[in-house]
């Protein structure tokens, strides 16, 4: 596939690298996974194969070699040879095809998937782009990403297709740190506004003061989920780039799909957090 | 063997296990053992006193893992490497740094070397590890404000810790110098040569020594060798 006009920032990802952590290397890997994954699982892939993820803008692409593509995640306008395409199928792809992205009319993360997955270069274990692995944070116009030509239809998909999930209530709860929280009471009905939108982490503005014990603890581990409280009175997700060691208190945690909910969060806009039982999250 | 371990259970996949008194050398001696007895372990990272365990399956190694910790005592045999690592004292802070500790940039440069170094764990970024041993004629707290770029291969320090800056990036400590080596490596398995507990000495070099070095490094085939003597 070859990147003829590159998107806001478009990279590869799979489902990330384990076993890392021990060298400050992140996971990395699909900011909104449950897009991604249906994106492959459309396709019948395996569904941690590597896709292409645009964020907000997408680019245009053409294709070399006769394949099968799938788009999925937030909603992006998009041609196939200046026809209109639909996203959530099976789209059969002829050597020489354009894809033109427009903008996503919401959301963040649109992943478009490759019959086979993206066969790009493997950096400790996966095809997640980091620019400390890669020395490239994105994609860049002229840049080829490899995939298996294939000519013959996958077996036609019947699951759920549904759209990505833009709901604005995400579960949290007690992370390690959460009795610097004050009142943790002041979560309930507290609305949070997306201040800033990277692949390390999403910031969230309290629209009240969060009331706290003591703002800093020794530098402990870190991973996609935590939600860290910033002396400024911010809260940060930490998402899949998000490093492995911090020095702000933990006072929340979220799961994988509050992670893949706040992945396509538009900065700007607003999310509720809804406190539950830590018991609830560990099956207890 | 009346070794205090506290268990803390953050998420289902994750578990923070406190274990009081203990070096960084232990932990990452604990954390490889860790890795090498449970198959279903994806990740370990030690830190502060910590040893945090990653599993998909943490629910069913459970009680194992206590008993991995029941039977532990903190008798090991300790290893450690000492690595020497050549400086080229161009850092942008040096001047800053002599100002602040009332000395000359020499005093400075011989203070650097004169002390060793422990390396304590890596965080912040891949292959960035943290030592211990600045000695605080030298120690400065982190700067008020932090530099946008921080050039790659930097050697600094802040709040009595040492450390090398794998990438360019933005960063707060006080930058000495350039070391001509990289530490991080994602070529290569492991990725990385340095271990927690072992010691790092610094020598002074000048530029042109410094591109020489740079070039060996690159091509060499044997990097803990060159690390392992005054070149």
């Amino acid at each position: 596939m070859f990147v003829k006009r590159a998107g806001l920032l478009d990279t590869i990802q799979d489902s990330g690298r384990t076993g890392f952590f021990k060298y400050a290397v992140p996971r990395s890997g699909f900011m909104d996974a449950q897009s991604a994954k249906r994106a492959n699982t459309i396709l019948g892939n395996d569904p941690n194969d590597a896709v292409l993820e645009m964020s907000i803008q997408g680019g245009i692409y053409r294709f070399d070699s006769p394949t099968f593509v799938c788009i999925s995640g937030a909603p992006m306008k998009f041609t196939l040879n200046g026809i209109h395409g639909e996203s959530n199928c099976v789209i059969p792809i002829q050597p020489d095809d354009e894809i033109e992205f427009s903008q996503a009319s919401e959301g963040v993360y649109t992943y478009l998937a490759v019959k086979g997955g993206f066969r790009s270069s493997i950096r400790m274990g996966s095809r997640s782009m980091h620019p400390s692995l890669f020395g490239v944070s994105r994609l860049k116009e002229g840049d080829v990403i490899e995939y298996l030509p294939i000519d013959t239809a996958p077996n036609k998909m019947v699951g759920n297709t549904s759209d990505v999930s833009l709901c604005s209530k995400m579960v949290v709860y007690p992370g390690p740190e959460f009795n610097c929280l004050k009142t943790p009471e002041q979560l309930r009905d507290l609305s949070l506004k997306v201040a800033g939108h990277n692949r390390m982490g999403i910031r969230v503005l309290p629209s009240t003061y969060l009331h706290r014990r003591h703002s800093t603890i020794k530098s402990s581990v870190v991973f996609p989920g935590i939600v860290q409280l910033t002396p400024s009175g911010e809260l940060i997700v930490l998402h899949r780039d998000c490093q492995v060691t911090g020095g702000y208190p933990r006072v929340l945690l979220t799961n994988e799909e509050g992670l893949n909910q706040i992945a396509q969060i538009r900065q700007g806009s607003t999310i509720q957090f809804e406190l539950t039982d830590l018991s609830n999250y560990l099956g207890e | 063997m009346g070794l205090k371990v506290r268990f803390h259970r953050v998420s289902p996949e994750v578990l923070s296990i406190e274990l009081e008194g203990t070096s960084a050398a232990w932990l990452s001696y604990v954390a490889e053992q860790l890795e090498s007895q449970f198959s279903s372990i994806q990740d370990v990272v030690f830190l502060n006193g910590v040893i945090t365990v990653f599993s998909t399956e943490l629910n069913l190694i459970l009680s194992e893992l206590a008993s991995f910790f029941d039977s532990m005592d903190e008798t090991y045999e300790s290893s450690f490497r000492t690595w020497y690592i050549p400086i080229w004292y161009n850092g942008l802070d040096l001047q800053f740094i002599a100002k602040k500790k009332g000395m000359s940039i020499d005093q400075i440069k011989e203070i650097h070397q004169k002390e060793e170094y422990t390396a304590i764990g890596y965080g912040f970024l891949p292959g960035f590890f943290y030592s211990s041993g600045v000695p605080e004629s030298l120690d400065l707290p982190r700067r008020s404000s932090p530099r946008t770029r921080v050039p790659a291969q930097s050697v600094a320090f802040a709040a009595a810790q040492m450390a090398i800056y794998p990438f360019e990036t933005s960063g707060g400590w006080n930058i000495l110098g350039t070391t001509p080596y990289q530490f991080f490596d994602p070529n290569k398995n492991p990725p990385v040569i340095v271990k927690a507990g072992d010691r790092l000495r610094f020598y002074e070099i000048d530029e042109s020594h410094f591109k020489a070095l740079q070039l060996i490094w690159e091509t060499s085939s044997d990097r803990e060798k060159l690390l392992s003597h005054v070149c």
